[in-house]
């Protein structure tokens, strides 16, 4: 284990004194934005991935058998395996992870493990449960498993209640991740956007990447690129609405909207997901806004193809999400300075705030675009530790196998 | 007897059973004065006295301690030695509590440890079950309330009578008319002998369990008495953990968490419903958004001063059953020596069936027996 110096190294290294240590699955995720998706609608090799700072996670009980196709088709970037045991199992102090039955071969986490980097994954994810609030016990189940595991190819999930990022519980979830020697990969679970669920949401998560450097936030929306800006390794963005934001398991989720719900189709300028139903009603009376990514190719936002429940129509949408917010990565991944990305993504946030009451009278419709609560924070928050070097091209001091 | 040095008080124990009447020297010389019949006494002698430079013996000890209304003997105990020095007390107040009364109550807090522990046999009425956890960053205040429930075997779900549990424990609680709306409770623990908690006569009872639950956590997690911010929350997390445990609770705090769920939760877990509001929201099962609102709610209906569906109290009966025997056994008079009291004092704070005070005085001819 290497305890991390408590200040800022002459390399540029997180400033913080933890357990984490740099490795294969440190260095495979550093400086990347993953997609996160159901191998359903990845029937075929992603085209609209950034190859140096994207890749795909596949998440679905059945994730192995998507790697393997998708290896087998000839996809060479960064894959991950998700098995998403924490959207239906919770952790428990005995049992921390979603194993296989006793008996059966290859029962054991490392045999899981293993298994994940046979079918082709590019660095292995643990099989965690999730950790609902206050259930300390199975969090720190969590943090002495991962320490006894002795390789270096290894992301460990920790899926928890976003009450673990209150105040009140904090600090302890600080001092477990401190402790993880391993990349970690944290998953707020919530009803609704678990961001939104109490004001301090977005400062204290930011607190927490400084506190914990090298950790990086999974299955989340655009507080992607927000992490990444203030010192998350690397991060994953759900696809669609129910893989940006983790219903805790045991939970059905909660809607001011009946089920099904239409696709979300990110909204260049605005810095928002909106449902295929809401657009196509903001934009009945009126030319939707152009969207420059590879699929729209500049023209106006084809909102009219994104309403629809099958599947079909969500990979499209889906496509058009990753492939809008990818092309946005070498602008985020210019600087390795978190002072510079930070005030790339503010204005970023910034703007498009505005653009929320531009769109409003281009439209004629005031009030019918709100910003977000969190995309209001990101504009307004204040800078943070600015001088600081990302996580990325740090030499490793484990040698690799 | 020859060669027997004359009964003196201690300094520190003068003081105590001053502020343990609410008194200033300077009442405290009055009232020596007006029973003196023609000596008076300044507020400079009682001022000396206190700081020790000078001795309290014979008759200035009996018009001392009858002007604080204690038996001279009570007064020659020295505090420290007898582990009742205020060092380790907690308490839960508010912030309008001045120093003064603080003061009284910890005199007194000090001085009801004196009593109980003169009441209470060693061998037989102190052997419990408390423990010290310690919090650090990795284990914290919900964890250790966690970690006692398991110790104490407390069932998950709901505590239904607290009291009983902490005294089953070993743990001693007095209920007392602290002369303040401001305090609540206040607690003491050596980290040896049994705890003991004193609390307010005037809380309902959803407050007087957190509170006597809040002191439970200070007195398993603090060695050191701080009074800190940290400490008081670290206290409430733990009240909150060990009436309400998250595993238990959560589901229950979620859907639509409106008044009429909060009165109903608070008929089954007994606390407040500002309290379940509160863990609602700390739990996430609620937005802050929400919680404001209920808040408000509250409010305008006059709940955050008097919510509605009062809970059934909850009265300790440990100490009592100990003063009752003593009583039974000695004597009222022996019985309230014991305790360092004035037998009248005795019956109203420890003994609360009349009859049984009465039958005692009466019969007071119990002596102890030759052999003891």
């Amino acid at each position: 284990m290497n305890d991390r110096p408590t200040t800022q190294t002459e390399s540029g290294a997180p400033a913080v004194g933890h357990a984490w240590r740099p490795g294969r699955a440190a260095d495979a995720v550093a400086e990347r934005i993953l997609l996160l998706d159901r191998p359903k609608y990845v029937r075929q090799v992603p085209t609209n991935l950034n190859a140096a700072h994207g890749g795909l996670v596949l998440c679905d009980a059945d994730a192995g058998a998507g790697v393997i196709a998708l290896r087998k088709s000839g996809y060479t970037g960064v894959l991950v395996e998700d098995v998403a045991a924490y959207e239906t199992e919770a952790a428990t102090a005995d049992e921390p992870f979603a194993l296989p039955e006793p008996g059966l071969f290859g029962n054991d986490l490392e045999s899981v493990l293993q298994g994940q980097l046979d079918r082709g994954a590019t660095v292995a994810l643990t099989p965690t449960r999730y950790v609902p609030a206050g259930a300390s016990d199975a969090l720190k189940a969590i943090m002495a498993t991962a320490q006894a595991l002795d390789r270096d190819d290894v992301i460990v999930l920790v899926p928890v209640s976003i009450a673990w990022l209150r105040e009140e519980s904090r600090s302890q979830l600080t001092s477990v991740l401190q402790r993880i020697p391993h990349p970690v990969a944290l998953i707020f679970g919530g009803q609704y956007d678990p961001l939104r669920k109490f004001n301090a949401a977005p400062s204290n998560l930011r607190d927490l990447l400084q506190e914990v450097p090298g950790i990086g936030l999974w299955r989340t929306d655009l507080a992607g690129f927000d992490a990444m800006a203030h010192g998350a390794s690397f991060a994953a963005i759900g696809a669609g609405g129910s893989l940006r934001h983790l219903v805790p398991a045991g939970e059905r989720p909660e809607s001011s909207k009946p089920f099904p719900h239409l696709p979300t189709v990110l909204v260049p300028e605005l810095l928002r997901f909106s449902a295929a139903d809401f657009l196509a009603d903001a934009y009945d009376d009126a030319t939707p806004p152009p969207c420059p990514c590879p699929l729209c190719g500049g023209g106006p936002l084809p909102v009219d193809s994104f309403y629809g429940l099958t599947d079909l129509i969500r990979a499209a949408a889906h496509q058009h999400n990753a492939a809008l917010w990818n092309s946005w990565l070498p602008s985020l991944f210019k600087s390795h300075q978190l002072g510079e990305r930070q005030i790339w993504w503010r204005n970023r946030c910034s703007a498009a705030v505005d653009a929320h009451l531009a769109e409003n009278a281009r439209i004629r419709q005031p009030g019918k675009f709100k910003p977000p609560s969190a995309l209001r924070q990101w504009a307004s928050l204040p800078l943070r530790d600015t001088q600081r070097q990302s996580t990325s091209r740090q030499p490793s001091a484990q040698p690799t196998n | 007897m020859p060669g027997t040095a004359e009964p003196a008080a201690d300094a520190a124990m003068l003081t105590l059973a001053r502020e343990s009447r609410g008194m200033t020297q300077l009442d405290l010389a009055t009232a020596m004065t007006a029973l003196a019949q023609g000596d008076r006494i300044s507020q400079g002698y009682v001022s000396k006295a206190e700081a020790g430079r000078l001795a309290v013996n014979g008759a200035r000890l009996d018009l001392y301690a009858q002007a604080l209304h204690y038996p001279a003997h009570m007064l020659c105990i020295q505090p420290n030695v007898t582990g009742i020095g205020i060092g380790l007390v907690h308490h839960r107040k508010r912030a309008a509590l001045g120093a003064q009364p603080l003061r009284r109550i910890h005199a007194e807090l000090a001085l009801a440890c004196l009593q109980v522990r003169g009441l209470v046999s060693p061998e037989a009425d102190v052997i419990h079950s408390f423990e010290r956890i310690s919090v650090t960053d990795l284990e914290s205040p919900s964890d250790a309330a966690r970690m006692l429930r398991k110790l104490w075997n407390v069932p998950a779900g709901p505590i239904h009578n607290l009291v009983l549990i902490i005294e089953q424990a070993g743990g001693l609680i007095l209920v007392r008319d602290l002369g303040t709306r401001d305090l609540d409770a206040v607690s003491n623990w050596d980290g040896e002998e049994a705890p003991l908690f004193v609390l307010s006569d005037h809380a309902p009872s959803d407050r007087f369990r957190f509170s006597l639950a809040h002191e439970l956590g200070h007195v398993i997690m603090h060695p050191v008495a701080g009074a800190t911010v940290v400490q008081e929350r670290q206290a409430d997390e733990f009240a909150s953990e060990f009436l309400m445990p998250a595993a238990d609770i959560a589901a229950e705090l979620r859907g639509r968490l409106d008044l009429d769920r909060l009165l109903a939760l608070k008929q089954r877990w007994r606390v407040s419903m500002a309290a379940l509001a509160r863990r609602a929201v700390t739990l996430t099962a609620i937005s802050e958004w929400q919680y404001r609102n209920l808040m408000v709610e509250m409010s305008v209906l006059g709940y955050r001063t008097h919510e509605p569906g009062a809970v059934a109290g909850e009265s300790p009966h440990k100490v009592t059953r100990i003063a009752e025997q003593r009583t039974s056994l000695y004597g009222l008079d022996q019985a309230a020596s014991l305790a360092g009291l004035l037998p009248d004092e005795f019956s109203a704070l420890y003994l609360p069936d009349p009859h049984l005070a009465r039958e005692s005085a009466e019969s007071d001819t119990y002596a102890r027996p030759a052999d003891e």
